[in-house]
């Protein structure tokens, strides 16, 4: 394997929307010379690879910026951070206007006004959202992207990140990366808990599978401090293709039905958390299955559903027209199914669309609820040159892309800022990097030798889900856990942790699947400490602690979490409001 | 959910390869594109659209009610246009032009 040495000024872990977006954030300084990191390609990589069709943050006519803070805050039960969100929703509408000058479709009412659904979303033709940033990403002379490079680890030097170290996850090259300033952008953790459908379809979920939450495990290891990771986001989903339900809930109006045709959905509130919460009640009360119902729609709305679902989530378009055929066939022989049936809306002649409902498995995703790195209103994590944005930094919940983009720019700036003032002099980048690249060279020699495990990444990937479903609060447990539970999943994730440093890789593609098993490994061990620190539940349907049900006032405070002598160190926070600024005190 | 490749029908470009944000296909030894590992694939659906041959079609697993029809892309400049073929042999079209601000 060779090693590939390369000095930048920014270096971005992660080519996502963050990523992407804090690139042309920080190329607007001349001179700067940036570097994206990303482990696949930027055309498509991210949460953001099937499109969008709709941008989910953005503050309507009429609103102002403190409304999305209020809404945000509501939506967590309290446990956010006013600073962040204010600067985030500042920004907000500045982002889509720029996503829109970069080539993103906005609709448009017939004064060309943003066409809105609902007063922080707007309508957008966003398949090819990714591609337009990405395009605009490489039009950038000072931008150089790495794609297919896997980062592991973030190199410290006295107390202060200097860069990264990376592996090849085609060609076997080892990158050593070194820069004055360094924005963690790398996403959230998917694959921590078993999936909704395991095996063969076991991929087929919300949120991207390839986001393993290395961000998270390399900012732990490294010693920054993490914050809310109890705050599991689970998300509301089509049965099957986990595909959205905001575009029938809030486009057409649906109802969530139980199996007696009752709309369950106000007897539980319709926040994200309220909306899986009286899902899973009703299923576990004998009501199931339960459905999203729109009804009394005309052709052609039901047309340009299926065309909107082809912007992001083409399998539920496919799953419609699937149902739609065997409905039709049916209906020859005098039966009657599937999700569109023509003519049997509310009124005559109309027809509805319905899809059957469930909550997925919990992932780790700051863009959503309100986990990641704790930083300070400048997004500078506790570890210094090191910042995040998007869905790797915590305390800001409900950015979805456009927040993401947004904090990326705020993040950008200060990363610009703090690299003219600490430019990176002589610094030991080829000795920090040394433990990871043996570690990989280890896994690499062990493929064939003895003392290797007779396992493959995967069975451990398998077992890690499972002792996290079964003990701390994954599908199969309804989400809930107590503390006996989730000192067995600590003991578990300890053991296939410990088995997992004895794997053996066959090439670049096997170190990549072993390097990702032990991020999510990382992170799992801190959420199950971060779960049972937090003892109360604040959040019913992310999260039910069954030793403490019920919400506690007194714990209107983030649960932080640090690294030191290899012991994980809870420690609490106050709430900071969103006209303070924040600072890490040393 | 995966993807299915009609290899007579690729002609070896390797985008596909590019774009698979998981990584999950490779120019095989005969320069045609060959899907790594099927059970990895999230179904976002980017080579599918990328593909200029039709070579490469979306289909949902049997796991999550799939019903065996499949789905291909082609992109006519800002209009994409997708075909759906069911089992028995019947399709369909459906047009998505995203340059049109006003509707889908």
């Amino acid at each position: 394997m060779r090693t590939v040495a390369v000095d930048t000024d920014i270096l971005i872990l992660g080519g996502g929307a963050a990523g992407c977006y804090a690139a042309l954030s920080a190329a607007a300084r001349p001179g700067m010379r940036i570097m994206i990191a990303e482990k696949a390609h930027i055309s498509r990589s991210g949460c953001l690879a099937a499109g969008i069709n709709a941008i989910n943050a953005h503050i309507g006519r009429g609103h102002c910026p403190d409304d999305y803070v209020d809404y945000a805050e509501k939506d967590a039960a309290g446990i956010a951070r006013g600073d962040l969100l204010a600067s985030m929703a500042g920004r907000l509408n500045k982002t889509v206007r720029t996503l829109e000058k970069l080539g993103l479709v906005v609709h448009k009412d017939a004064d060309g006004r943003y066409a809105e659904r609902g007063w922080r979303n707007v309508r957008v033709n966003g398949e090819n959202i990714k591609p337009l940033l990405a395009a605009a990403v490489q039009k950038r002379d000072q931008v150089r992207v790495l794609n297919r490079v896997n980062i592991v680890s973030i190199l410290i030097d006295d107390g202060r990140a200097i860069g990264a170290v990376g592996f090849g996850t085609t060609e076997a090259v080892c990158y050593v990366l070194r820069a004055a300033a360094i924005i963690c952008a790398t996403g959230g953790a998917a694959g921590l808990y078993s999936p909704n459908s395991p095996g063969f379809a076991g991929h087929c979920m919300w949120y991207p599978p390839f986001n393993t939450g290395a961000g998270y495990a390399m900012g732990i290891l490294a010693g920054a401090e993490m914050t809310t990771l109890e705050m599991r986001f689970v998300a509301l989903r089509c049965k099957g293709s986990i595909a959205p339900t905001g575009t029938l809930a809030q486009g057409l109006g649906a109802a969530q039905i139980n199996s007696r045709g009752e709309n369950y959905e106000n007897r539980y509130g319709t926040m994200t958390a309220q909306r899986v919460y009286g899902t899973l009640r009703e299923n576990l009360e004998g009501r199931g299955p339960c459905r999203l119902h729109a009804g009394n729609l005309t052709r052609p709305q039901v047309e340009d559903i299926y065309r909107a679902y082809l912007n992001m989530a083409p399998a539920q378009t496919l799953k419609w027209l699937e149902e739609e055929q065997k409905d039709r066939g049916e209906r020859e022989e005098g039966g009657e199914r599937g999700g569109w049936q023509e003519g049997k809306g509310r009124d005559e002649g109309s027809c509805f669309l319905a899809a059957e409902i469930e909550g997925t498995e919990p992932y780790l995703v700051g863009g959503h609820a309100a986990c990641g790195y704790w930083v300070d209103s400048r997004r500078a994590t506790t570890v210094p040159g090191l910042f995040a944005a998007g869905d790797a930094a915590g305390g800001c919940p409900q950015k979805y892309a456009s927040g993401a983009m947004a904090e990326a720019e705020i993040a950008a700036e200060a990363a610009l800022e703090y690299a003219l003032e600490h430019p990176l002099g002589r610094c030991r980048a080829l000795s920090a990097s040394g433990a990871a690249v043996a570690e990989a060279r280890g896994f690499l020699l062990r493929r064939e030798e003895k003392g290797k495990v007779p396992f493959e990444a995967g069975q451990l990937e398998e077992a890690m889900q499972q002792a996290m479903d079964r003990y701390a609060g994954g599908i199969s447990a309804a989400y809930r856990f107590n503390e006996a539970q989730l000192a067995v999943a600590a003991e578990r994730i300890g053991e296939i942790t410990f088995l997992s440093g004895s794997l053996g890789a066959r090439d670049m593609r096997g170190l990549l699947r072993i390097h990702e098993l032990r991020e999510r490994l990382v992170v799992c061990r801190s959420l199950i400490a971060h779960l049972g620190a937090r003892r109360e539940t604040r959040w019913p349907g992310f999260a039910e602690h069954t030793d403490y049900p019920g919400a506690d006032e007194a714990w209107r405070l983030h649960v932080n979490s640090r690294l030191q002598d290899g012991r994980i160190r809870v420690m609490f926070r106050d709430l900071v409001g969103r006209r303070e600024v924040y600072e890490h005190r040393a | 959910m995966s993807i299915a490749l009609d290899p007579a029908l690729c002609s070896g470009c390797g985008r596909c390869v590019e774009v698979c944000p998981g990584g999950l296909l490779a120019l095989g030894p005969d320069g045609r594109a060959r899907n790594l590992s099927p059970g990895e694939c999230w179904n976002c659906a980017a080579c599918v659209k990328d593909c200029p041959c039709g070579a490469l079609s979306l289909y949902l697993a049997p796991q999550i009610g799939g019903g065996g029809a499949t789905m291909r892309a082609a992109r006519l400049g800002a209009v994409l246009r997708w075909e759906i073929i069911f089992p028995d042999g019947r399709s369909r079209f459906i047009r998505v032009d995203s340059s049109r601000p006003d509707g889908y």
